[in-house]
């Protein structure tokens, strides 16, 4: 497994450094940022790596650091380099464009192991609320 | 719930839970914000990356630090992995190629495609032609001809 991943890696990372991919969306260059964008801009710069300060400062205090080698900091870490990217710059777009394959990592950290329970959760939330739009006689009951 | 069995500074847990929201949700509002470039689906290089850093990265460090970091010394709690025994890890691999595709071609792509649709049911029908094209191959919003010097066909892989 070993060798068979590093001998698959290093060309993956060539092949995603040479290929320019077809880009299917304008960079912000293109079209005008709104005030609002280049607020939520400015506000995601510092938001991230205050976050990324946070935690390192926790496991730290944990003394447990080499956590932080746990991919959702570094997925904060490359947001942070997404968002401080000059505008519409390839290699930004291209670290967004890995982020976005495995945005489902942090669903996993909320979800699992518990993504059952959650479920459960859910399902008697939505059963509580059929209940009471039938008493309030908003939907017809099985019995009524 | 989240595993949160570790964490015990105080707002530790808070931070957790926002910073895990923000990466949630980040993917959507980036994609807003129009900064960078969207790029089309690589799915399978994504995937050999996330298991390279896993496998070669985490897995030494570790059994060097004796610290289960992203679940590569023992799988979490639940009896689905337990099942599989120490090859949870290539279990919980091939399920995540699955999630890959999933989070690139369906949560993002889908949630672009419903916006493109929108801005074309919004937008005048010139504009719809000229400058709102929803891509088919990618299902991502395609915004064309709205500045010169930018392209949305594929470029040449020889000349360059």
């Amino acid at each position: 497994m070993f060798f068979v991943t590093a001998a698959t890696i290093f060309p993956s990372i060539y092949r995603i450094l040479q290929t320019q991919a077809p880009r299917v969306q304008t960079p912000a260059a293109a079209s005008k940022p709104n005030a609002l964008r280049k607020v939520v801009l400015v506000v995601l710069k510092f938001l991230y790596p205050i976050l990324l300060a946070l935690q390192v400062l926790y496991k730290a205090q944990n003394e447990r650091l080499v956590f932080l080698f746990q991919p959702c900091h570094l997925m904060t870490l490359l947001l942070a380099m997404v968002v401080w990217s000059p505008q519409g710059s390839t290699w930004g777009g291209q670290v967004f464009n890995f982020f976005l394959h495995s945005s489902y990592a942090p669903w996993l950290a909320l979800l699992t192991p518990g993504a059952c329970a959650q479920l459960a959760y859910v399902c008697a939330v939505l059963k509580l609320w059929w209940c009471g739009l039938t008493m309030c006689g908003c939907v017809r009951g099985r019995h009524s | 719930m989240a595993d949160t069995r570790d964490l015990h500074l105080p707002f530790e847990v808070e931070v957790f839970y926002i910073h895990h929201w923000v990466l949630v949700s980040s993917p959507y509002i980036i994609m807003w914000l129009k900064h960078v470039p969207l790029y089309n689906p690589r799915v399978m290089y994504a995937w050999l990356v996330l298991l390279a850093y896993h496998f070669h990265v985490l897995l030494p460090a570790s059994v060097m630090f004796g610290a289960n970091i992203s679940y590569m010394m023992s799988p979490p709690r639940g009896k689905v992995l337990h099942a599989f025994g120490p090859w949870y890890r290539f279990a919980v691999s091939f399920v995540c190629l699955g999630l890959t595709a999933f989070a690139r071609h369906v949560i993002v792509g889908g949630v672009s495609t419903a916006v493109s649709k929108l801005h074309q049911s919004v937008l005048p029908s010139a504009m719809q032609s000229k400058a709102w094209i929803a891509s088919k191959f990618t299902g991502h919003i395609a915004v064309a001809q709205l500045s010169t010097g930018f392209h949305t066909s594929r470029p040449s892989s020889h000349g360059d």
